[in-house]
């Protein structure tokens, strides 16, 4: 039984060390796994989609005018902050800078600005960023990422606004911008398995017998012997902050390990207006109309004053 | 003309109508600020034409409620217009009914022997607040859903009638098709008809006592 228990452990450890290696190319990746599962991020419910990976929540707003004209570039501005100090644990065990990413969920008929359309400071200020629509049907979702955080805390997505006189199906309204925001690194993998950017939990009850730490590998095996005796050995990857103590009573679901993420995802909304320049100019027009009418109405009554005065001097 | 003015005069006294609107005489002491009851009027009266046109379009259910609001924002002719000014008119209504309220306590002019037109006025206040909870909800959007249910919930906390309070306003345990049906009843006839009856008392008792004196 401990022997059989002993190859599967270390059968696991064998694929932890084959696959650990393949992770940090995939991690670069990972709002594209999105992309391939949901065919709209965000859910009936409001929850956008990333939140079924990166589990933290940490905050993310978003700045964008609370009107525009139609057929106009105008800028949304994502804002991902945290702790530039900080560095997150990496696929490998290792420490590194945090990357960020974001999804922009634009109302229908608006889509990313194209390059010509856009000003060249903006230009300057994204380079590196790439923004890609979410998928050739959603040219109105946005998705970037992952970038590099420390200068990207701040993402501006220039946006393209729609004109109804050329798309009948857009209309002059107020519509909802919805924003994810990512930094750090998720908490499940795509195929579902934690990945370790994760606290490591006790798996059994009982009393531990050994914290032991390989120098070559960096990981750590915690041995547990259970009141019948059975030794459990719960192997915990490199990198993560071991609390486990030989001696201390554990139970299942006890940490053996801090927390090593210091990342999350936030969401934000937002509402825009689509303005007619039309309605502007007529608001315009009716306030002269009334300024002029009550400039008017003093000027009579003035007038009347006088008149009034005249008379009663006879 | 004067035949017309002489068939109406004949038989209705319209001169003593006219002698009686034309003998009231604004007084020196008043300023800009005894304006504030009368844009509250007009707004009234702008809600009241603009209420009505969007009655045409407005459909009271709660699948059809939102999507009848945006038709009336997006194809209606001019439809955008006047649910704009409903809704703006109405935030102006409140903020120019508090203002009225201010002006009236600062010139002292709820004192003997104007006890009721304050009383009436007290109670014009609680209907143009409950105009605006129930408008608000109409569109049945996410804001108009969770105000409504928030607000019918208050009650619930009032000990032994709260609960029939709270069923009372809702028609149900819960939010749903009873509770707008009920909203749209409110802010379309009831809230209307006891806002006429206590605005013509209002202006009934100021025309019988005049505008209260000077501080």
């Amino acid at each position: 039984m401990k022997k059989q228990f002993k190859t599967l452990i270390c059968s696991i450890s064998a694929a932890f060390m084959v696959f650990g290696n393949l992770l940090p190319e995939t991690a670069q990746a990972y709002p594209i796994y999105a992309q391939q599962a949901y065919a709209n991020p965000r859910e009936a419910n409001g929850r956008i989609a990333c939140a079924n990976c990166h589990l933290a929540q940490k905050p993310t707003a978003i700045e964008s005018p609370s009107a525009v004209l139609p057929d106009t570039v105008f800028e949304a501005i994502v804002k991902i902050p945290y702790d530039v100090s900080k560095k997150q644990l990496v696929a490998s065990g290792d420490r590194g800078p945090l990357n960020v990413g974001a999804v922009v969920i634009l109302p229908d008929g608006f889509k990313l600005a194209p390059p010509s359309r856009v000003p060249s400071e903006v230009k300057a200020k994204n380079k590196g960023v790439y923004i890609s629509p979410y998928s050739s049907k959603s040219e109105n979702i946005l998705v970037v990422g992952p970038i590099l955080g420390d200068k990207n805390r701040e993402i501006a997505f220039p946006v393209l606004s729609p004109d109804p006189a050329k798309d009948p199906k857009v209309k002059f309204l107020k519509y909802p911008i919805y924003v994810g925001a990512n930094r750090g690194r998720g908490q499940i993998n795509p195929n579902g398995d934690k990945s370790n950017n994760n606290p490591v939990l006790a798996i059994a009850p009982g009393l531990i017998s050994a914290v032991d730490q390989d120098a070559k590998s960096g990981s750590t095996t915690v041995a547990i012997t259970a009141p019948d005796g059975t030794i459990t050995e719960q192997k915990i990857s490199k990198g993560l902050n071991v609390i486990a103590k030989p001696g201390q009573a554990v139970t299942k679901d006890t940490l053996l390990t801090t927390d090593p993420n210091i990342g999350g995802f936030g969401q934000a909304e937002t509402e825009i207006v689509l303005q007619n320049p039309d309605r502007i100019i007529g608001y315009l027009v009716f306030c002269l109309a009334v300024v002029l009418c009550q400039i008017f109405l003093v000027i009579k009554k003035k007038q009347f004053e006088k008149v009034q005065a005249a008379e009663m001097n006879f | 003309m004067s035949k017309v003015y002489d068939w109406f005069e004949e038989r209705l006294e319209i001169q003593s109508i006219a002698d009686d609107i034309t003998s009231k005489y604004v007084p020196p002491h008043v300023n800009i600020f005894y304006c504030f009851g009368g844009i509250v009027l007009t707004c009234f009266l702008v809600q009241v034409a603009t209420g009505f046109a969007m009655t045409f379009y407005y459909r009271p259910t709660v699948s059809d409620a939102f999507a009848s609001v945006e038709y009336i924002m997006t194809e209606v002719n001019f439809g955008w217009l006047i649910r704009s000014i409903h809704r703006w008119s109405a935030s102006m209504m409140v903020l120019m009914l508090i203002l009225h309220v201010f002006r009236v306590y600062l010139t002292g002019g709820f004192k003997k022997p104007r006890e009721l037109t304050w009383v009436t006025g007290c109670l014009l206040g609680v209907v143009t607040a409950s105009f605006g909870v129930t408008g608000y909800s109409l569109p049945w959007d996410q804001v108009g859903f969770w105000a409504c249910k928030i607000v019918t919930g208050v009650p619930d906390s009032i000990p032994v009638v709260g609960p029939l309070i709270v069923g009372l306003l809702r028609g149900g345990v819960s939010v749903g098709q009873s509770t707008l049906t009920r909203f749209y009843s409110a802010h379309t006839f009831v809230l209307p008809v006891a806002a006429a009856a206590l605005m013509l008392t209002h202006f009934l008792m100021i025309r019988q006592q005049g505008i209260s004196g000077p501080l």
